[in-house]
């Protein structure tokens, strides 16, 4: 039963992190029409941020939490404006095919800058374990579920609360009426992708002290981050944390009573059971589409 | 001026295809006529991707998987099995295609993104198999010892005689594409890369034309995969990793998508670029990203469009035929397509 416990509990810590890059992945989607296929590597880039900022300039972890976001916010506005503004009204295969291209150029850029070896980041919150009720425990693990819920709860406050959040709301659902309602429409694509930016940025900082800083390591988890939003369904916000945990919950479960070489086929194992099965996810609208 | 035109529409061909032929007295130094070998292989590759996502819309993010299924099974039954090299051209294509049958069964009824994912999944999948199903593919190590093919008893090891071989299955590939997208079957596919729902109300069976060009398109991939496997005689995994997808898919967008000079030239440039520049060293996939996105930004049909533009002026007509109105590009304006 301990056992069962602990696996649990360590998937949902994991499955937190995958369900904060899902919803990169869902909030770009129903602003944008096509999948981000950079967004793993924005994972990728607030890890790189995160160790710029603590380990190579020397800042403490509360400034360099803050200046690593800042980091991630200003390249996803750059990588916005610079590569998705001008295919605004061009149609989804060009989007597709662009987002494809800065993926592979982020990726690689990074490679070329810092090599493609992994870098080793220190603990934030202490690897130490600690006894809990006859269960072994890790703090980063705890905070990384903590953190993890609680910015996925204040994004969904944001966008049901704040004018912003329900005019970006407004864009995803219909762009030319959002846009006869004097809705800024281009400053909210900007707003989408920079909070989505910052949101996969922040997931790779919790990421870090966990598994080593490479420049890989955006696919790797944005292929979990992927997964975990199909799962959840790919328009829903809180679809994609439940797809995520999910994801995060059964690879611990396949590691721990099978074998940590199955761990790493299961994301692709779900991608294909779900495309097959349940295109629309767990909670996503069957799209009915139009000519 | 008239004559001049006249002229060049008769001999364009001809012209073409002589310093085709000519290609390898050209090239000095046998390095590079094995980099302009590669560079026809990645042509016919980028030409196989462009049926599948220029002319079908079906974008495959993890292509160089099928690529890499062609080189390993030549590979395998031409060294374990002793089978002629021809064979395993031949079944390189024919196992290639039947991958894509088995991943097409439950992905073609999906919509464009959908299978782009399921792609990107088979590609990583494959790769891991190439890399631990160590008693067939010899994992890291690879298959060393491929042979070069014969013909007649003449060896086509050296890359002069091999280009030939390229050449010819280069042409074939060639022709066989532009009669598919001219046939009945090459409008269906067009049909549904501009609107797969449209297609369908116009009694197009969708998942039927989207299954025969993928298996058209993985035919050709595997048997250019078992193409780069006999020329530089030795197969490991790490010529099949992702970024080589990416790659691929560069040579089709900068190419032009659903161009087939423009593949062919995409093909080509980007294998050749990176020799000439090889200072730059790491940077080449950097710049391939860049240039994917500044070329969908900027000039969406890429290198063919420029080439059908010269052409165009040369031949003094800027053509309209019936081709050109079915693939010209559809924009629209809310984002569906």
């Amino acid at each position: 039963m301990n056992f069962f416990l602990q696996q649990l509990i360590q998937g949902i810590s994991m499955g937190a992190l995958y369900g904060l890059i899902a919803i990169g992945y869902v909030l770009i989607y129903n602003a944008w029409g096509v999948l981000n296929f950079a967004q793993g590597d924005m994972v990728m880039i607030g890890a790189f941020a995160i160790l710029i900022a603590h380990v190579f300039m020397g800042l403490p972890l509360l400034i360099a939490f803050p200046v690593a976001i800042l980091m991630c916010c200003i390249i996803g506005f750059l990588v916005e404006i610079s590569a998705f503004r001008p295919l605004i009204d061009a149609n989804n295969t060009r989007r597709l095919i662009a987002t494809i291209g800065v993926g592979i150029f982020l990726r690689n850029l990074i490679r070329v800058v810092f090599g493609a070896d992994p870098y080793p980041f220190p603990s934030v919150f202490g690897n130490t374990a600690v006894e809990i009720g006859g269960l072994t425990i890790i703090p980063q693990n705890i905070w990384n579920t903590v953190i993890g819920f609680g910015l996925v709860l204040l994004l969904s406050i944001f966008l049901k609360q704040t004018v912003i959040g329900k005019s970006m709301r407004a864009t995803a659902q219909d762009r030319e009426a959002a846009r006869l309602m004097g809705i800024n429409v281009k400053r909210n694509m900007s707003i989408t992708f920079i909070i989505s930016s910052a949101l996969g940025g922040f997931a790779g900082m919790l990421i870090s002290p966990v598994f080593f800083v490479i420049p890989t390591l955006g696919t790797l988890m944005g292929n979990k981050g992927f997964a975990g939003a199909l799962l959840g369904g790919i328009t829903s916000n809180p679809g994609s944390m439940i797809g995520g945990i999910s994801l995060g919950v059964l690879e611990s479960f396949g590691a721990g009573y099978f074998s940590s070489s199955v761990q790493a086929s299961i994301s692709f194992g779900v991608l294909f059971l779900v495309l097959i099965f349940l295109p629309a996810g767990l909670l996503g609208k069957k799209e009915s589409r139009k000519v | 001026m008239k004559t001049f035109h006249k002229i060049y529409r008769v001999s364009r061909i001809w012209i073409l295809l002589l310093f085709a032929l000519t290609l390898p007295y050209w090239i000095p130094n046998n390095y590079y006529l094995q980099v302009a070998n590669l560079g026809m292989i990645f042509a016919i590759l980028t030409l196989s991707l462009n049926i599948l996502a220029g002319y079908t819309g079906l974008f495959s993010v993890g292509f160089i998987a099928f690529y890499g299924i062609g080189a390993y099974t030549s590979a395998i039954v031409v060294t374990r099995l002793g089978w002629s090299v021809w064979v395993g051209f031949l079944l390189a294509g024919v196992v290639s295609s039947l991958f894509s049958f088995l991943l097409g069964l439950p992905t073609m009824r999906l919509r464009g993104m959908y299978f782009a994912v399921a792609t990107l999944a088979f590609g990583e999948i494959t790769y891991q198999v190439f890399l631990n199903w160590t008693s067939i593919t010899g994992g890291t190590k690879g298959i060393k010892g491929v042979p070069s093919p014969e013909f007649f008893g003449i060896s086509l090891r050296p890359y002069s005689k091999y280009f030939y071989l390229i050449l010819i299955v280069l042409v074939i590939v060639i022709l066989l594409t532009r009669n598919l997208i001219n046939s009945r079957t090459g409008r269906a596919m067009l049909a549904i890369r501009e609107n797969d729902i449209a297609a369908e109300a116009m009694g197009v069976d969708v998942p039927k034309f989207k299954m025969i060009a993928f298996l058209i398109a993985t035919f050709f991939a595997g048997v250019a995969g078992a193409l780069y496997g006999h020329e530089v005689r030795y197969v490991s995994p790490e010529s099949f990793v992702n970024a080589e997808s990416a790659a691929v898919l560069a040579m089709m967008v900068v190419g032009g998508i659903g161009s087939i000079p423009g593949s062919i030239l995409g093909g080509f440039v980007l294998t050749m670029l990176p020799e000439y520049l090889r200072f730059l060293g790491n940077i080449r996939l950097v710049i391939y990203g860049a240039a994917i996105v500044a070329i969908i930004i900027f000039a969406p049909k890429g290198l063919g469009g420029l080439i059908e533009w010269i052409d165009g002026l040369l031949s003094g007509t800027i053509k309209r035929g019936t081709h050109k109105k079915i693939t010209e590009k559809v924009e629209d304006k809310n984002g569906h397509s």
